[in-house]
């Protein structure tokens, strides 16, 4: 009895033991933190060309998860309203950063050829799209969704992590009505004030590591 | 390939990510390339639909101002799986929003105890197989016996695998005859017998509180009562998921840990979004019973932050 009792409670633990070796992203999302240094990454665009994080140091930082089969992704890119957002903050002298994380095979992924064609097809006005299929900066940031935003100051500091607005659906119609917390961090950050909101749980499709 | 590799490979965690009920679709002790290739050998016919949703109920009639229990099923293809009232780290709920004649009501959903879905660091809650999910609806006393009722929902879902993502939409509907006779059991009867015992237990004397709480965990105590097999053993082998979206890191480990009298405490890993005390945690507990036979099953929780003592009210300050 006594045998059979600790065989159990050891199958038991094992089961919770084994729970504990899926935290990747988790584990990295610490790093990840409200006011701290933004890790810094490299990364090459649609064109071959590099280009770090620190290059844009003294600018305010947009990074925008993507993955253009992602319904969540197809309602702020059909709408306009991604494109429309890193048009007015380019304006603005905000380096817009769009990066697709997509494991080859999966939902997302494309050639730096075809991402730069959808990119023309669909109007985007990033400063780059960046491919990162490896997932190695996806990881870094602890990126869960597609939209997944993250807002950096002209120091490198992160001041906002989280979803691009407040209703996580995947309907056009529900983004004039959303809260807009990217929009918010930047204009907060553009008058030099602080966010008031710095971090939501992001919504979407699971990045397709 | 299909959300279920991940952790089918590791075979303790299999009883833990597994719907509850299902069979195992492969035989654990095959080697994972020969796993790997069945698993793509799943493939769809074109025309085999993601979800093949439907509305089903208890009985073919109601009786005025009676009741119905009906269920909405949705069947997934292999692979695929839809989302629990929180999706986890990503996805979105199935949303249900019913059309039913004048006076009808349907209450609130009842969904099953959800499973967890993990692909690269990322876990989700929710369903593979099919999915039932209940309310019972009820007829105003003035139906008119003779007359049928067209009872219909509008369904929204989001169904995803491990490569993707499709969203789906689909209105289902069945006639109900209202008849003053006491309602026969339907065809489909069993299928919301099946549903009801996937549903979360509510054990009467179940006591659940947060005993601690700082910015990195929540810790919950769980006290069983005398006829419900959870302790050390079982609840070891236990995964809680909360109702409140954002508050634990989905992907991460719950330490749990059996505590005097026959109690548990669970270790919930917090993420940085909810910020502050927390006054409750609601959510499943889904739990693992070794004997006398192996069963697994959910335990719906409630937990108020109760006054926790120096310890946690020391951890408490901290966190403001």
């Amino acid at each position: 009895m006594n045998v059979a009792r600790s065989l159990m409670t050891g199958l038991a633990f094992a089961a919770v033991a084994a729970i504990a070796s899926i935290g990747s992203v988790d584990a990295a999302d610490k790093e990840v933190k409200i006011g701290a240094p933004a890790p810094a990454f490299t990364l090459k665009d649609t064109a071959g060309k590099e280009h770090s994080l620190a290059d844009f140091k003294g600018k305010i930082v947009v990074l925008e998860w993507f993955n253009h089969g992602c319904p969540f992704v197809v309602k702020h890119y059909g709408s306009n309203n991604m494109q429309k957002l890193q048009k007015a903050y380019a304006e603005k002298g905000v380096i817009w950063l769009s990066i697709c994380s997509s494991a080859k095979g999966k939902q997302g992924y494309d050639t730096a050829d075809g991402h730069a064609k959808t990119a023309q097809e669909k109007g985007t006005a990033s400063t780059a799209i960046l491919v990162d299929d490896s997932g190695k900066v996806g990881r870094l940031y602890g990126a869960k969704t597609t939209p997944h935003m993250f807002v950096i100051d002209a120091e490198g500091n992160l001041r906002y992590n989280g979803a691009i607005d407040s209703i996580s659906s995947a309907k056009p119609a529900d983004i004039d009505q959303a809260q807009k917390y990217v929009v918010e961090a930047l204009d907060a950050l553009l008058k030099g004030e602080a966010p008031a909101t710095t971090e939501t749980k992001p919504y979407g499709c699971s990045v397709k590591y | 390939m299909d959300e279920m590799v991940g952790t089918r490979i590791r075979a303790p965690a299999l009883a833990l990510a597994f719907p509850l009920g299902l069979p195992l679709p492969l035989p654990l002790g095959l080697p994972l390339p020969l796993v790997l290739v069945l698993v793509l050998g799943q493939a769809r016919a074109a025309d085999d639909p993601l979800v093949q949703p439907s509305l089903v109920a208890a009985s073919a009639s109601i009786r005025p101002g009676g009741e119905v229990v009906v269920g909405v099923r949705l069947r997934l293809a292999p692979g695929w799986h839809v989302y629990w009232i929180n999706p986890g780290d990503a996805g979105t709920a199935v949303q249900v929003g019913w059309d039913l004649p004048e006076g009808f009501a349907a209450g609130a959903l009842e969904w099953p105890v959800p499973s967890r879905f993990e692909a690269g660091g990322i876990a989700s809650y929710g369903y593979s197989g099919e999915p039932v999910l209940l309310a019972t609806l009820r007829a105003p006393a003035s139906a008119a016996p003779g007359t049928r009722a067209r009872i219909a929902a509008r369904l929204d879902w989001l169904v995803c695998s491990e490569e993707s993502c499709i969203p789906g939409e689909a209105t289902v509907s069945l006639d109900l005859e209202v008849a003053a006779a006491e309602p026969h059991p339907s065809a489909e009867a069993p299928i919301l017998d099946a549903a009801r015992a996937r549903l979360p237990r509510a054990p009467a004397g179940l006591r659940a509180t947060i005993v601690a709480q700082d910015d990195e965990t929540i810790v919950l105590r769980v006290e069983p009562p005398a006829d419900l097999p959870l302790d050390g053993r079982t609840a070891a082998a236990g995964l809680f998921f909360p109702e409140r979206e954002g508050l634990i890191e989905a992907a991460e480990e719950q330490a749990v840990r059996p505590v005097a009298g026959g109690a548990v405490e669970i270790t919930l890993p917090r993420t940085s979004i909810v910020k502050g005390r927390v006054a409750e945690v609601r959510g499943v507990l889904r739990v693992k019973r070794l004997q006398p036979t192996t069963e697994e099953f959910g335990v719906a929780l409630g937990a108020d932050a109760i006054d926790t003592g120096r310890k946690g009210q020391e951890k408490q300050e901290r966190a403001r």
